[in-house]
């Protein structure tokens, strides 16, 4: 069974389609990316699949259930979406105590997220004095504190001074080698390349892709750079020779 | 220094591209495959061509 399911997923604002139609698939084990420009839907889809919105039409549920269905939402499913808040007076540890209680989970898992995304040493200081990257790792701690087999991320990078991006790389990949789920919204395509398995993109509201990433990029095209004093052979490209070649201009180096 | 061109060969190998050239005689000083990146593909899935020269 896939870990996510959205099937001919609809929602509607009026005559506007944020999400038509849409459907696929997230299989545990992974990483997979969830990608589409902004307004392309990736929140509203989010959204419908944590259950903070209805559907105009369609599924989307988790483990085989809605999110409204299952029977531990906190010790299943883990979620930051980017408009996470929190209370500014609070510390953080006292917010992932609160989160804990609520996940019927002991305290001591609380120290142990703490520690997991990189704020053992915040654990008391206020969070209103924290930096955008250390909320993102608030959020991510709050995610992970009933221990969920599945993380629902949106823009979980963001804030990221680059060592905090490869730390979260290292960290959601370990996670989906544990054999759970990691859907994750991300513009930094460059770092999506680097830290899923399989992307799902897309646009305006329909799906336009979904795909291992090797496969995706590959069925793109590949090209055969060469760097040659004779890009011609008697006037005639020399590669025009391959079965059904095609080539560029050449450009001129020295 | 020589002057070299550089040349883009699609549907095709780099092995293909070698063995036509060695047949051929033709000096090769670099030759490597190149894949779309997910940037490419990203963009090449969500452009609207129709958008694109709009102004602001």
């Amino acid at each position: 069974m896939a870990a996510i399911e959205v099937s001919r997923l609809t929602k509607r604002f009026g005559s506007l389609s944020a999400v038509t139609d849409l459907s696929f698939s997230v299989a545990p084990g992974g990483v997979t990316g969830f990608l589409g420009p902004n307004g392309a839907g990736k929140t509203t889809t989010l959204r419908l699949l944590l259950g903070l919105m209805a559907p105009t039409d369609g599924t989307a549920t988790i483990s085989g259930r809605s999110y409204a269905e299952l029977t531990d939402p906190l010790r299943e499913v883990g979620a930051v979406l980017e408009s996470a808040s929190f209370h500014p007076g609070r510390t953080a540890r006292a917010h992932l105590r609160l989160q804990a209680l609520a996940a019927d989970v002991g305290r001591e898992r609380v120290d142990a997220v703490l520690d997991l995304v990189g704020l053992a040493d915040s654990g008391e200081r206020r969070v209103g004095g924290f930096s955008l990257g250390m909320r993102q790792r608030l959020g991510l701690a709050t995610a992970l504190i009933g221990d969920p087999s599945i993380l629902i991320l949106d823009e979980p990078a963001n804030g990221l001074d680059p060592e905090g991006v490869r730390w979260l790389r290292d960290l959601l990949r370990n996670i989906a080698a544990q054999g759970r789920t990691v859907f994750v919204s991300s513009h930094l395509l460059a770092e999506v390349a680097h830290s899923v398995d399989h992307v799902v993109i897309i646009d305006q509201g329909h799906l336009v892709a979904d795909a291992p990433i090797d496969k995706l990029t590959a069925e793109r095209g590949e090209i055969v750079r060469v760097r040659t004093p004779h890009p011609t052979n008697c006037g005639t490209p020399w590669w025009a020779k391959e079965p059904t070649p095609a080539w560029s201009t050449p450009t001129r180096s020295r | 220094m020589v002057d070299t061109d550089t040349i883009e060969v699609t549907v095709s190998t780099p092995e293909q591209v070698g063995v036509t050239a060695a047949k051929l005689g033709i000096p090769i000083f670099e030759s490597r495959l190149e894949t779309s990146s997910l940037e490419d593909v990203f963009f090449r899935l969500t452009s609207h061509p129709a958008e694109e020269g709009r102004t602001p």
